[in-house]
């Protein structure tokens, strides 16, 4: 079986001033599959972001890009602005993370979203298809006539969903869909990009750097730490049974819920992560991990293990 | 509770605006706190959670004299014993100051001298483990857990402890931290609060959070507190 969006070895390297180069994303491999979600786990920094503007062709001008993507077999790396054009919005979406940044505060709700579909559609079909959009995402009318800055953060971040699906993509890319709302109004966004997912039939990335995100809505989860994927398998498997040192660590950062106002220090990672990486000598994770031993500073681990449930350190192949 | 006199005391706090629609014509009062009452002793956590648009952040902005209530009264405290960190530290620092600067700017603006800010701002990084961050130049090249740290330090060398006990407010300062750097910022507060007799009121949507750290969580809910726990 053949995947809708197939990612192959991507890189992603930004020249920086005085002739540097920064590595944010190197030899990421994966695919979507229609109708399912994937989740992608990291901190900041770690190439979450890159990777998906690389696969909606949207990365800075000072960035390269290597690898593949192909969206249904056809190769999308190295497109013209103008053939972009065309496929952003229609075949992959984009859910953007800040709202009150990326909606335009002079527009109402459904000529934000009736913009999206200019570049499509004859202007006359453009707001009707919008409030379709609208109503779809669960506002109701009166949202449709509001200014973003008089709607509430989860109906900012669900007429974002709207943009991004009124021209029916089949790819959604979600960076942080959720990362600036609070509880309620995330399980309202996350519920409804599921239901949209669920009726749509896209693929959906989920980009979090929580796991407790992931956890309820996505079906298989990667895990990335300094621009590589060190994990990835089922969400359960993952976040239950975590393989990789960091994913460990992190999951043992969690809160306990429910626990009281014991005041214990929590457990921390030591160190902070490598930003643009410029040599790829060792794993990158050995500094900070606990389990290391002599040969991760050596060489980087790749990917192994079963199909559908790999991770790249030399602690875990030894086992 | 501790029995001593509280640090700051709020009562019947209400803070409304108005609002003029021009279609149809009226005016309409928003109500942002509604008789709010609160203590907060010195060396407690005090933790706030509500949903957004419920008033947190107004109270904390009332009680730290940003924001002038309509009505009620609040004893607080003067600017050297208390200190507000806002929501999204990044965006708070000026990316033309080095780090050793944005330490060193409370200590300008209260007329500390030259030497005395260099010594003071070196320290309130090594309390905030920044301390091989001073040489970076600008808060574009750290990372966004030590950008939350240097808002922190920011706020510590603008507190003077041998002036009394302090307060230290946190609105939402923790929340889009990657969970590691939450935690190591949750630590580095519970070990402030032990060595300088720092009171905290910490505001946040994220129950599990607040309820681990906090003596006392009032929910906020409509401009209304409630103790939770």
């Amino acid at each position: 079986m053949s995947h809708l969006l197939e990612v192959h070895d991507l890189g992603v390297e930004y020249a920086l001033a005085a002739g540097k180069a920064g590595v944010a994303v190197r030899d990421v491999s994966f695919h979507l599959n229609a109708g399912r979600i994937t989740g992608m786990l990291g901190e900041s920094g770690c190439g979450k972001s890159s990777t998906a503007l690389a696969i909606i062709g949207m990365l800075p001008e000072n960035a390269s890009l290597s690898g593949s993507v192909r969206l249904d077999g056809h190769e999308m790396a190295g497109r013209s602005e103008r053939e972009w054009r065309n496929i952003r919005g229609s075949e992959i979406g984009w859910i953007p993370q800040e709202s009150l940044v990326n909606l335009n505060p002079v527009l109402r709700a459904e000529t934000q979203v009736a913009e999206v579909l200019r570049a499509q559609t004859q202007r006359s079909d453009c707001l009707p298809r919008a409030r379709a959009a609208l109503s779809r995402v669960g506002l109701s009318a009166d949202a449709f006539l509001a200014y973003p800055h008089q709607l509430s953060g989860g109906e900012r971040q669900r007429v974002l969903i709207a943009q991004a699906i009124v021209c029916g993509p089949r790819v959604i890319l979600a960076d942080e869909p959720t990362a600036s709302l609070d509880a309620a109004g995330r399980a309202d966004v996350l519920g409804t990009l599921a239901r949209i997912v669920n009726e749509t039939h896209a693929a959906l990335l989920l980009i979090s750097h929580e796991p407790g995100v992931l956890a309820d809505y996505a079906e298989q989860v990667m895990v990335m730490y300094a621009g590589r994927i060190v994990e990835e398998g089922r969400a359960a498997e993952i976040l239950n049974a975590p393989l990789h040192p960091w994913t460990a660590a992190l999951m043992r950062c969690r809160i306990p819920n429910g626990a009281g106002s014991t005041r214990q220090p929590l457990p921390v990672i030591p160190g902070s992560a490598p930003r643009l990486l410029s040599k790829a000598c060792g794993c990158a994770f050995e500094p900070r991990c606990s389990d290391r031993n002599e040969r991760c500073g050596q060489s980087a681990p790749s990917l192994s293990g079963r199909k559908g449930r790999q991770v790249a350190c030399f602690v875990h192949e030894l086992k | 509770m501790n029995s001593s006199k509280p640090l700051v005391s709020v009562r019947a706090l209400r803070r409304t605006w108005t609002r003029r629609s021009w279609l149809p014509p009226r005016t309409v009062t928003v109500t942002g706190l509604d008789g709010v009452d609160l203590d907060i002793a010195p060396r407690s956590i005090v933790g706030l959670v509500g949903r957004s648009g419920s008033g947190k952040s107004t109270l904390a902005r009332c009680i730290s004299g940003m924001e002038r209530p309509t009505g009620g009264q609040i004893r607080s405290l003067p600017h050297n014993r208390l200190q507000l960190i806002p929501q999204d530290p990044g965006a708070s620092l000026n990316a033309r100051y080095s780090v050793l600067d944005t330490v060193g700017e409370p200590l300008m603006i209260s007329g500390a001298p030259r030497d005395m800010r260099r010594v003071r701002s070196q320290e309130c990084l090594e309390m905030t483990g920044l301390s091989d961050c001073a040489a970076a130049s600008s808060p574009d090249q750290l990372s966004g857990g030590q950008r939350a740290r240097l808002a922190l330090a920011r706020a510590l060398a603008a507190l003077e402890f041998d002036s009394g006990p302090g307060l230290l407010i946190l609105d939402e300062s923790l929340s889009n931290l990657d969970l590691s750097t939450q935690a190591q910022m949750l630590n580095l507060l519970l070990a402030l609060r032990q060595r300088h007799d720092l009171a905290i009121l910490l505001i946040s949507h994220e129950l599990a959070v607040v309820r681990y750290v906090s003596d006392t969580v009032l929910e906020m809910s409509e401009g209304k507190l409630v103790t939770l726990c």
